[in-house]
């Protein structure tokens, strides 16, 4: 038991080709984890997208034993050796060891072209949505110049108490979400498919039987007895990740356990551990819309020193896409934001390497792919840099 | 067929003990695929290395860590992670009966059903009171090691259990100052609550369909049988103008739809 507990957080870590880090990355530089387009008739509202969860559990590394974070590599058994991320294609088995071997560009041409865009088409009232259909929820911050139009939607969206309802794709899956607005602001919860839930018959629960009102009463006495005005705060909290924070922070003050290892010099950047996304939004929010707005506070300068009780307070939510998480912890594929980017105006020359390192991995996908560049779907977002650098 | 319960487990309630099967009410339906290595098309494995030597590091000598500053970690041994583990229960407890609008729906994370393990009178007593108080049920338990919080709610004659994210980690609305600017006109506002009320409509998820999940499968399909999918054209969406022109227009082209 102990053990399988153990592999589990350590499946949660480590891997640096999950779209949690890249998100945490890009937060990290005060951008967003995804850019799109509303639409309702002919208005349209460019937004940034930010994940409004944190992480769920506090966010573990795995170590070696001399203190160096393990790397995960993909590895042939048949070749014996290592493989990069451009010589990796993704397989669907049809049976056991055959499979149907789909490329980037194949995935790519059945997205649809305005796939940046959030069409809303349909409003219906918030309340009206089954909570079985929530899934995770995302914050919606103006772009571009769209303040005036963001304002005005939510500002009607809250009044009527009104969701709109759509579908969009991003970062290879397509989800269904309601565009609904809370203390004037846009937020968008994605929703589970309705084949995505089962029904009681699917599920084989039996047909209610004639009841017994007296053995409704009871329960109807008790439901009354335990009924409360409010939740209680502290109920709802996390006490797990409290009571380990807790140990870190006592460990960190006490010096005790605490090592710096030597990182090797090309090391992969996996996103700064601590990201303050509260502040993120923050600022996206009040930014306008405008895209000088720069990056938001992360605590990997190293002025500003923080606990890690705060750190982990702070920590951005993997942000992952619930398709991943429910992939029975097998690693589906490493591929991430492949959707038309909503603002390309910026279309320099590849090469240098400042300008590259400040895009989000979004953005360099879209450059690698503009520039068909193999295995970028597997790439990471130094390996898409370099690989941008090195095509001539 | 019917669904293979996750847990059998005792549903707590004041003194009350109801005894109940957990299941999935979620049906996965991503379309997984392996990795492979191109040149001979064998599957993936991956390994834990240690960057400095290349070696691989087997998971026993793994320790985990807290990055507590960039490259700083805090080690946890086994005992520390253990310590903070919740005790393992054998029983979902509800500690509280609220208003189900009190739970705010960035919360919910996963549901579950809850059927009945014998004693199918108590079970179905307790979800029509449920339904018939419209309460939600605030529930504890641990599962595998973890600790959660739910929302108990009746779902027609059944009971379903809702896993909540932890209150702290969410970021609310509350704690964000929205979008600030010159008061809307009137007239804007007007405009885009009667293009609101021209599309309203009422949730019906079976309308929509992951398109995208059913273009893979038929192209796995496709090239299973050796065939090649047709290309499919997109028309591109009028350019818009100003807002309040666009909402006239927007208005316009939803109140043609309705009387076409």
């Amino acid at each position: 038991m102990a053990t399988s507990k153990r592999e589990r957080r350590g499946q949660r870590n480590g891997s640096h080709r999950s779209s949690g880090d890249d998100s945490a990355n890009d937060m990290a530089m005060g951008r967003a984890f995804w850019s799109g387009t509303i639409s309702f008739g002919l208005v349209s509202v460019p937004v940034e997208l930010f994940p409004a969860t944190r992480s769920s559990t506090v966010h573990f590394r795995m170590l070696s034993p001399d203190g160096t974070p393990v790397r995960r590599r993909y590895y042939c058994p048949e070749h014996n050796q290592d493989v990069e991320a451009d010589e990796i294609v993704r397989g669907y088995e049809v049976a056991k060891g055959e499979y149907v071997v789909l490329r980037d560009e194949e995935l790519e041409a059945l997205e649809p072209q305005k796939s940046r865009d959030i069409d809303l088409r349909l409003f219906v009232n918030v309340a009206e949505i089954p909570p079985t259909y929530f899934e995770r929820a995302y914050y919606l911050a103006p772009s571009g110049n769209s303040n005036k139009a963001y304002r005005l939607l939510a500002e009607v969206m809250q009044q009527t108490g009104k969701a709109g309802i759509a579908t969009f794709v991003m970062r290879d899956k397509e989800y269904l979400v309601a565009i609904l607005a809370e203390n004037h602001i846009l937020r968008a919860e994605t929703l589970r498919f309705h084949d995505e839930l089962r029904t009681p018959e699917e599920v084989g629960l039996p047909a209610k039987p004639r009841l017994d009102k007296d053995r409704v009463a009871r329960f109807e006495r008790i439901i009354r007895k335990h009924t409360a005005d409010e939740l209680d705060p502290e109920e709802m909290l996390d006490e797990q990740s409290r009571r380990l924070m807790d140990i870190v922070e006592r460990k960190y003050q006490e010096k005790q356990d605490v090592v710096r290892p030597e990182l090797p010099e090309e090391d992969e950047d996996d996103g700064p551990s601590t990201v303050n996304l509260l502040e993120v939004i923050r600022r996206s929010l009040q930014s306008g819309g405008s895209k000088s707005g720069g990056g938001a506070t992360s605590s990997k300068s190293p002025s500003k020193r923080r606990t890690p009780k705060s750190a982990a307070a702070d920590k951005a939510s993997s942000g992952k896409p619930p398709s991943s998480k429910s992939g029975n912890g097998k690693h589906s594929h490493g591929k991430h934001g492949r959707g038309k980017q909503a603002d390309d105006q910026d279309d320099g020359p590849p090469g240098r390497s400042a300008a590259l390192g400040s895009k989000t991995k979004d953005e360099l996908y879209e450059r690698a792919k503009s520039l068909d560049i193999p295995g970028r779907s597997g790439m990471s977002k130094d390996q898409l840099i370099e690989a941008i650098r090195s095509h001539k | 067929m019917g669904a293979r319960a996750i847990w059998k487990v005792e549903l707590h309630l004041g003194d009350e003990t109801v005894p109940v099967k957990l299941y999935s009410a979620v049906q996965d339906r991503n379309i997984h695929f392996k990795l492979l290595h191109e040149v001979d098309e064998v599957p993936l494995q991956q390994r834990r290395v240690n960057p400095l030597t290349d070696e691989t590091v087997p998971y026993e000598d793994t320790r985990r860590a807290f990055e507590a500053e960039r490259d700083l970690f805090v080690v946890l041994d086994e005992a520390e992670l253990a310590a903070a583990e919740p005790e393992p229960s054998r029983a979902i407890t509800v500690t509280r009966f609220v208003d189900p609008s009190l739970i705010n729906h960035q919360w919910y994370e996963r549901p579950y059903y809850l059927g009945p393990d014998g004693h199918e009178d108590d079970y179905f007593a307790l979800a029509e009171a449920l339904a018939g108080q419209n309460k939600a049920g605030v529930a504890r338990w641990t599962m595998r090691g973890k600790g959660y919080v739910g929302a108990l709610r009746a779902e027609g004659p059944y009971l379903m259990l809702i896993a909540l994210r932890a209150a702290d980690e969410i970021i609310p609305a509350e704690e964000l100052e929205p979008p600030a600017g010159r008061a809307m006109a009137k007239e804007e506002l007007k405009l885009a609550e009667q293009l609101i009320d021209a599309l309203a409509g009422e949730f019906q998820p079976e309308d929509f369909r992951d398109e995208y999940r059913h273009r893979v499968k038929e192209l796995i399909d496709a090239k299973l049988e050796g065939k090649t999918l047709p290309k499919r054209k997109y028309k591109p969406e009028p350019a818009a103008g100003s807002l309040s022109a666009s909402l006239k227009a927007s208005l316009k082209k939803a109140g043609l739809k309705r009387a076409g």
